[in-house]
């Protein structure tokens, strides 16, 4: 809003020209209240942050293999090999080296995306995603162990009137607690409502306020555990920056700011603050997205450092090299893979 | 045994001197309060000298591991992509490229730029300049064959 002229006021010569032009630019400029962006979905208010912060560390080696058969066909193999943390019940954390292979082939079209994986370990995991019409859309994802009750399928349709979208989830009970999702959202607002069986209840709202801010809520009741919370949730975006906070009354607070120094060069801190158990984490990192290497690292006030690299050797190879380290803890991982394809 | 009286039977012999004579000059500098001060202060330096040691060391340490992990790669990339930067600049230089003009001359060099491998150490480039100088540029590099550093040595042919 800069430049903006108070109505009141009375300029002589040459300001009063100029400030008639601010005035002029400024009503071209107009916020269109009617005209907001879509604002991005509740569940990804800190997604800027977690893409620089969280990346996906690994331990040991890895292998990836995608090899396309056709424009819309493509086969991976992946392999990876390395210590898996078992939770224990005492405070030693035990590793045991495993090694397992996955398989996977993949359809991507223009309206249908099917994607699935197999693993030696017996699990089997897919996903659909498709387009019916031009208004219906279905999304669908199950997942077979070889564990008693942690199979579970997930469908999700998707219809589209002018103003709205309805979607509606479908989970076959197991552990899960989710039963029916409903995804409405209009031009400038999202919505959802989540039944549970168990007697859960969740609701969310984000609505864009101004090109720049959204704000939102949330509100979930879990009868079975008589729990219940309300959330609050802001974001303020612009080209250079992004500012996300959310409040819940189940004590948590959680606040993130990246900042897009360069093309080349974002920024990104985190704080997480939990009132009711006084827990704070604060973290901050860098990441660097070059043309032959990206690299993220990050710095906890758990004292715990860590760093990902995936560097360009070659058209279509990727070395990827992760490291974390625990200072506290005295647990260090470091990982190395290869992307092919 | 030791502390058993003298009416029994065996009791260690008098220290020579013991409470007869006056006690020694050494006796009388080691028992005086400078001396017993001072060695306190000895001790209590080095105790704190140790812990700051120790401290130190760890804290040099975590720095260390951390520098190591958050900065070392950070400053190899940066080097990689200046050296890209400066083998472009190079490379626009030489074939009298400006950017500005109705044909990219980038496009001209991203389907020229395909380096065929003659063998593992020398590869050869065909570039074609911008329509402009109608030259061609054939450059040969070989690399050592342990390399640190992007060393190339090149020869250029202008047709």
């Amino acid at each position: 809003m800069a430049g903006f002229v108070p109505p009141g006021t009375t300029l002589s010569g040459n300001e009063a020209t100029s400030a008639e032009a601010k005035k002029v630019n400024e009503v071209h400029k107009k916020i269109d209240y009617m005209d907001l962006p879509c604002p991005i979905p509740y569940e990804e208010l800190h997604r800027e942050a977690l893409m620089s912060l969280k990346p996906e560390y690994f331990e040991g080696m890895r292998f990836d293999f995608t090899k396309g058969l056709n424009q819309k066909f493509s086969l991976s193999h992946s392999v990876m090999m390395g210590p898996m943390e078992i939770p224990s019940q005492s405070s030693e954390t035990i590793k045991i080296s495993t090694a397992h292979y996955e398989f996977g082939a993949n359809f991507i079209d223009q309206k249908t995306m099917l994607i699935g994986r197999v693993l030696t370990d017996g699990r089997l995991n897919a996903r659909v995603k498709c387009d019916l019409t031009d208004d219906l859309a279905l999304k669908a994802n199950a997942q077979l162990t070889n564990e008693p009750h942690m199979s579970h399928v997930m469908l999700n349709f998707d219809y589209k009137v002018k103003l709205a979208s309805l979607s509606f989830h479908i989970h076959s009970p197991s552990q899960t607690m989710k039963v029916g999702v409903t995804d409405i959202f209009g031009k400038d607002y999202r919505s959802q409502l989540q039944l549970g069986n168990g007697a859960l209840f969740g609701a969310s709202y984000i609505q864009s306020v101004t090109p720049h801010l959204s704000l939102g809520a949330e509100v979930f009741w879990a009868g079975q555990h008589r729990k219940s919370g309300v959330g609050y949730a802001g974001r303020y975006e612009t080209d250079k920056m992004v500012a996300a906070g959310q409040v819940a009354s189940t004590g948590l607070m959680a606040l993130s700011y990246v900042q897009k120094v360069s093309e080349k060069v974002s920024l990104a801190t985190d704080f997480m603050y939990n009132y009711l158990s006084r827990d704070v984490t604060v973290s901050a990192g860098y990441d660097y997205a070059l043309r032959q290497a990206r690299l993220r690292g990050k710095i906890d006030s758990n004292g715990c450092t860590s760093a990902l690299l995936e560097e360009r050797l070659n058209m279509g190879l990727n070395f990827i090299l992760s490291a974390e380290l625990d200072h506290k803890k005295k647990d260090y991982k470091f990982g190395f893979g290869l992307t092919v394809g | 045994m030791a502390s058993q009286s003298r009416r029994g039977g065996l009791s260690l012999p008098d220290r020579r001197g013991s409470s007869k004579q006056e006690p020694n000059i050494l006796d009388k500098i080691n028992n005086s309060q400078i001396v017993s001060k001072g060695k306190q202060a000895a001790s209590d330096t080095v105790f704190v000298a140790k812990k700051l040691l120790k401290s130190t060391g760890k804290a040099a340490w975590i720095a260390g591991t951390t520098f190591l992990i958050l900065a070392v790669p950070l400053i190899i990339e940066m080097d990689r992509e200046q050296q890209l930067i400066e083998l472009e600049l190079q490379q626009q230089s030489l074939l009298g490229a400006p950017p500005v003009g109705p044909a990219p001359p980038k496009s001209l060099y991203t389907a020229s730029n395909r380096i065929r491998v003659v063998n593992k150490k020398t590869s050869a480039r065909v570039s074609v300049s911008p329509h402009k100088y109608r030259e061609v540029v054939i450059r040969v590099t070989t690399r050592p064959t342990i390399h640190l550093k992007n060393e190339v040595s090149f020869l250029e042919y202008k047709l």
